[in-house]
């Protein structure tokens, strides 16, 4: 299957939804009703605040027909640059779905004929660790896993070390779930980075895994997680239900920070890079 | 604290309104259209809040409040009704059956359910119950021996059977069940969409295998405007018959709670509010109502402080305060029975007015700072802080990893505590409410 029909598929609801939206919105008379827009946006869950400042670019623009406007203002947004690190490190709240993204994209690199290896450092929730080596035991990539209650940085520390040993060419550090607002664990999050800093200074990139189905806390999040860790990319997990993510939207249009991979179903290959076209064009109904 | 960024929001577009003598019909239309955007950022569903906005409109346009001396006021109790409305009235528990109650935990992937299904497990036993866990979610990896090392934590049973598919395994928990002497029975199934039918055909058979008295939707409470969907996909297949909310730890500002009420019927029982197994609440709308617009919820902390104090304990402390006895060692048990209340950004935004303490940061280490001063004290300081010298405050300080400024604050913090014990009434102390000893 490629890519364009998986992530199509993996949309497909989404985009079934978007389209009778769209479809009320043409019935109900001129095609400009802005007002429908941002209400079709907001349903979206691309918050009041981002909303009302696409509809009124798209406004400016003043043109004939409404999607096509609107697809160029949200590809204005979503295409941004990103750069490719070896180390990656996945954070996000509990059940955003790092670990499961983790195994993913581990299958995804080992398929591409890469070396990988897995670090898991979640050594607070119970049986992390054996999800983690289930996933490990799947793609065949070599790990190191915490112990329950042992320190995370010390574990990435090892974890780091043999990698290096073993000449990986992509290092994957699965963290334990943890909410922004628990100082705490922020607290702890910055030690991890510091750690990677250290043994490998500016190999690695924090991702920051965010349920699409979550709402307008997700600024909350970022802005937290900006302030702590500067994450430098989103995974957008569970676009196969009838959440939109786009919250992500004002994600990328507040901090610039590019969504890097979708999740689209629960398979090893629903990992699936992003592509601002696609996902655009998926969301929204083709131009009649 | 759950809602406190709604409230705050909602609390400074209603004080506005409060001062006013006259309330003219833009003022309300302002406040209006301010209140609709609050809601929209705390994730209530644009539908709810359309029609929220409208029932709103309509009562604050009449006359009542136009021509009323305190228009402000009238608006806010119209507030306060509607939300209540939303949220729906009065508190509700679990249902329970005749002879083994049996219950489902259902929800999207990532929302909480085996979390929360020790949780209720736990607070089932707290009630003289005798649950058992039985994970049903034989795709995730290593997701049966998550509910299991989580249950053995909790010091909660649990069972493992025999099985490949959920619904082998559901027939062989309930032959094995037949004999233990459970009566609770807690199922925690597979994280799924609601939009995957194969999936919840899959659920729809174990229903009717494991007839529970009650399927609850476990709904994380940072879900967006899908959140609406998500419990409608499960209530209108018979899949949800209560919800319980999780991580409202976080800053969320739980606009999912009062959309899925309204949209769905279903009562939200309880709310997880933290990652240890004791952390889950009976949810209670009403107060919950006025939390959101800043009149506290104090009959919440009444019943924390009861839970947490101990009757014997305050007994003593009454028999010290009325001789004037309040010492250090004192202090610092009441510290302890403070902290164990919850947290004090919870307690706070339980106060009247006290989300607008804000973003103000509690340090939580603060007490386990005090706690450790108080120890590396000897008890002769203990009774008598008087006779702690410089280099007695040098030695407490190196003995408990702090420095001298600290022991210091703890010893001005106390005084004050002690300065506020005596003015208290002995009266009120004698019906076993104690102050706290400290200002928030």
């Amino acid at each position: 299957m490629s890519i364009m029909t998986k992530i199509s598929k993996g949309l497909s609801k989404t985009r079934e939804k978007m389209a009778q939206a769209f479809q009320a919105v043409f019935e109900r008379g001129p095609s400009r009703d802005y007002e429908l827009l941002e209400e079709f946006l907001l349903l979206a869950d691309v918050g009041p605040g981002a909303a009302a400042a696409i509809v009124a670019r798209v406004k400016e623009k003043n043109c004939p027909d409404l999607i096509p406007a609107l697809k160029e203002e949200l590809m204005d947004i979503l295409n941004l640059d990103s750069e490719d690190k070896p180390v990656k490190i996945f954070v996000g709240i509990n059940g955003s779905g790092k670990t499961t993204s983790v195994g993913k994209l581990c299958h995804r690199y080992v398929t591409e004929g890469k070396k990988v290896f897995v670090i898991g450092t979640d050594t607070f929730r119970a049986a992390a660790d054996m999800q983690l080596e289930e996933w490990c035991r799947r793609t065949g990539a070599p790990c190191l896993l915490g112990k329950p209650g042992s320190d995370p940085g010390s574990v990435l520390f090892d974890g780091l070390n043999s990698a290096a040993a073993r000449n990986a060419d992509y290092i994957l550090c699965d963290t334990a779930g943890r909410l922004h607002s628990n100082k705490n664990l922020m607290q702890e999050l910055e030690k991890i980075i510091r750690v990677s800093e250290r043994v490998r200074p500016g190999d690695a990139e924090v991702l920051l895994t965010l349920d699409a189905a979550t709402g307008q806390n997700a600024l909350q999040q970022m802005e937290t997680f900006a302030q702590a860790v500067k994450p430098a990319g989103i995974i957008l997990t569970k676009l196969d239900g009838s959440a939109k993510g786009g919250v992500a939207i004002a994600l990328a249009a507040k901090y610039q920070v590019p969504i890097k991979y979708i999740g689209v179903g629960e398979g090893s290959e629903d990992l699936l890079p992003f592509s601002a076209d696609i996902y655009v064009n998926s969301l929204l109904p083709e131009n009649e | 604290m759950v809602f406190s960024g709604l409230s705050q929001r909602l609390q400074g577009i209603i004080g506005k309104l409060r001062g006013r003598g006259r309330l003219s019909e833009t003022d309300v239309k302002d406040a209006l259209k301010e209140i609709k955007l609050a809601l929209l950022e705390a994730d209530v569903n644009y539908k709810v809040v359309k029609e929220f906005i409208a029932n709103l409109q309509q009562r604050c346009m009449g006359s009542e409040i136009l021509n009323s001396l305190t228009p402000g006021q009238q608006v806010i109790k119209i507030v306060r009704d509607e939300l209540t409305s939303l949220l729906g009235t009065s508190a509700s528990s679990l249902n329970f059956a005749k002879g083994k109650s049996v219950f489902m935990l259902a929800g999207l992937q990532g929302s909480g359910k085996t979390t929360t299904t020790v949780k209720l497990a736990r607070m089932l036993k707290a009630k003289g119950k005798k649950p058992v866990v039985i994970s049903l979610d034989t795709y995730r990896p290593a997701a049966v021996d998550q509910l299991e090392i989580a249950a053995v934590n909790a010091q909660i049973d649990s069972y493992r059977p025999g099985g490949f598919k959920p619904i082998e395994l559901a027939k062989n928990a309930l032959a094995w069940t037949e004999k233990s002497e459970h009566d609770c029975l807690l199922f925690d199934t597979a994280g799924r969409m609601h939009l995957d039918e194969a999936l919840m055909e899959e659920l729809l058979q174990i229903k009717a295998l494991i007839q529970p008295v009650e399927i609850i939707l476990v709904l994380d409470a940072m879900t967006g405007q899908d959140a609406v969907n998500i419990a409608q996909g499960f209530a209108e297949r018979g899949l949800a018959d209560s919800v319980i909310l999780t991580k409202l730890d976080s800053d969320t500002r739980g606009g999912a709670a009062l959309s899925v009420r309204a949209v769905t019927g279903k009562p939200i029982k309880y709310i997880g509010v933290g990652e240890k197994a004791e952390q889950l609440e009976q949810f209670h709308p009403d107060r919950m109502a006025s939390q959101i617009l800043g009149m506290g919820d104090v009959l919440t902390l009444i019943e924390k402080a009861e839970a947490a104090f101990d009757l014997e304990q305050a007994a003593r402390l009454q028999e010290k305060l009325r001789k004037q006895q309040f010492t250090l060692q004192d202090f610092r048990e009441q510290l302890q029975q403070f902290k164990n209340i919850g947290s004090l950004e919870q307690i706070a935004g339980m106060l009247p007015g006290g989300a607008k303490l804000g973003k103000m940061q509690f340090d939580e280490r603060e007490i386990a700072r005090f706690d450790a001063i108080i120890a590396s004290m000897t008890p002769a300081e203990r009774l008598s802080p008087d006779i702690i010298s410089g280099s007695r405050r040098k030695r407490i300080a190196a003995g408990s990893g702090t420095t001298v400024q600290q022991v210091n604050k703890l010893l001005k913090q106390f005084a004050m505590t002690q300065k506020m014990m005596k003015q208290l009434d002995p009266k009120m102390a004698k019906k076993g409410r104690l102050p706290f000893p400290f200002k928030i």
